[in-house]
């Protein structure tokens, strides 16, 4: 695994609720709300405290999730919520 | 020191209902500069109109409804009126609210129906101090019931049913949520009805009264249906939420009651929310509270009497 660390894109900006069933995303930035997965709340939900690399995410990973999860922070990059910050 | 709840309960258990003024008396105050100061839940409403239809709307409509006197606070004066030669050649029916005109007029045989929703309208675009739902909403033993959906979704028909059969009617089209205490604040108006669902309703027990009916609306033929005097007389009494249904009628099918998670119900209340993107992250964090405390469900029917039994389960073994 790779030593990438990730942030949110705009932390002050962004509000995350979890529940079983997935996870809501409030951008104040952008004022948008999104629903996301169970997982990727929860990586929302770390990055919130500060940025996290790769190995500490994995950490939040589910066993039974298939996606990988360099896949799942790809998506939630492209869609302006983190980024690598390298 | 009495809370602002309290004194506003104090105030208008002193105020006599609209149903004790003369018909002379209800047209002189309709006419007059302050309008009808009329105690709408927590708010007073100064309505003006210069309709006979409107005051005998009112008479039927909001009798039991408490009146405040001239002087006395408004929070949202309205206005339907026609004016000109237009008072007398094909009336029409203007809405104004504060010296705007929101909405285009229209004929004065639906001044009533204009009337109701320009309230809406009103309520809708200026109680920010409230996360509003497009929703009917009805109280059972102290919990709260919000049926959100979009219009055509038999909404009002079902709360109507319900309400004739001793549910507290908060109301018919607007869940008004309380951004400092979380709680369903109570706005019991007359139930809106369309096309068939006037007669589905009018046929049901529990002796409801229906408002004057408005032809070739742009929403089709439009009566009301007089809230129950028992949710007048509780309009100040907020409600805890405590069910989301998402009720989807449709002729001839069969009963589906779908449960729901937290996530799934909250993204659809937003898409049936009015103000919560105003709201920003405030709307975001009282949507998440009011999901939080709530189960949610899509209920698909194709009769009343599907539902109605349906919905007292739920709302009964839940609780």
């Amino acid at each position: 695994m790779n030593r990438v660390l990730w942030s949110l894109v705009t932390p002050e900006a962004m509000s995350v609720v979890n529940w079983p069933d997935g996870s809501v995303l409030y951008n104040a930035r952008t004022t948008t709300t999104t629903m996301l997965t169970r997982t990727a709340g929860a990586i929302v939900a770390r990055l919130k405290a500060g940025a996290a690399d790769t190995d500490a995410l994995a950490g939040l990973w589910p066993a039974d999730d298939d996606l990988p999860l360099l896949e799942l922070l790809d998506a939630l990059a492209r869609h302006g919520i983190l980024r690598a910050a390298d | 020191m009495a809370s602002c709840a309290q004194q506003t309960e104090a105030l208008v258990s002193h105020r006599p209902p609209l149903s004790t003024l003369t018909p002379a008396e209800l047209r002189r105050r309709l006419h007059s500069q302050h309008g009808l100061r009329l105690q709408l839940g927590r708010f007073v409403a100064g309505i003006r109109s210069n309709f006979d239809s409107v005051a005998d709307g009112l008479q039927a409509l909001y009798a039991d409804y408490p009146v405040a006197a001239d002087d006395d606070f408004c929070d949202y004066p309205v206005e339907v009126r026609s004016s000109g030669l237009r008072r007398y050649v094909r009336p029409q029916a203007i809405f104004r609210f504060e010296g705007t005109q929101p909405f285009k007029p229209l004929p004065g045989n639906q001044a009533v129906a204009m009337l109701e929703w320009g309230l809406n309208w009103v309520f809708t675009n200026h109680a920010q101090h409230y996360l509003i739902i497009h929703a009917a909403v009805l109280e059972r033993d102290g919990l709260g019931l919000i049926m959100a959906a979009p219009p055509g979704s038999g909404k009002s028909t079902l709360c109507a049913a319900l309400a004739l059969r001793g549910w507290r009617l908060l109301s018919d089209e607007l869940a008004m949520i309380g951004l400092d205490d979380d709680l369903l604040m109570p706005l019991p108006r007359p139930v809106s009805l369309k096309n068939q669902s006037i007669d589905i309703v009018r046929q049901l027990p529990g002796q409801p009264v229906i408002g004057p009916i408005a032809h070739d609306t742009a929403k089709g033929t439009v009566a009301h249906m007089r809230a129950p005097r028992a949710s007048v007389e509780a309009a100040l009494t907020p409600v805890q939420p405590r069910w989301i249904v998402f009720p989807q009628f449709a002729a001839g099918h069969a009963l589906d009651i779908e449960a729901h998670g937290k996530a799934h119900t909250f993204m659809q209340l937003v898409s049936n929310s009015f103000n919560y993107p105003r709201l920003g992250v405030t709307g975001f964090e009282a949507m998440g509270r009011l999901v939080d405390g709530c189960d949610g469900y899509t209920a698909r029917y194709g009769s009343l009497d599907q539902i109605v039994p349906a919905l007292e389960s739920i709302c009964t073994r839940s609780a």
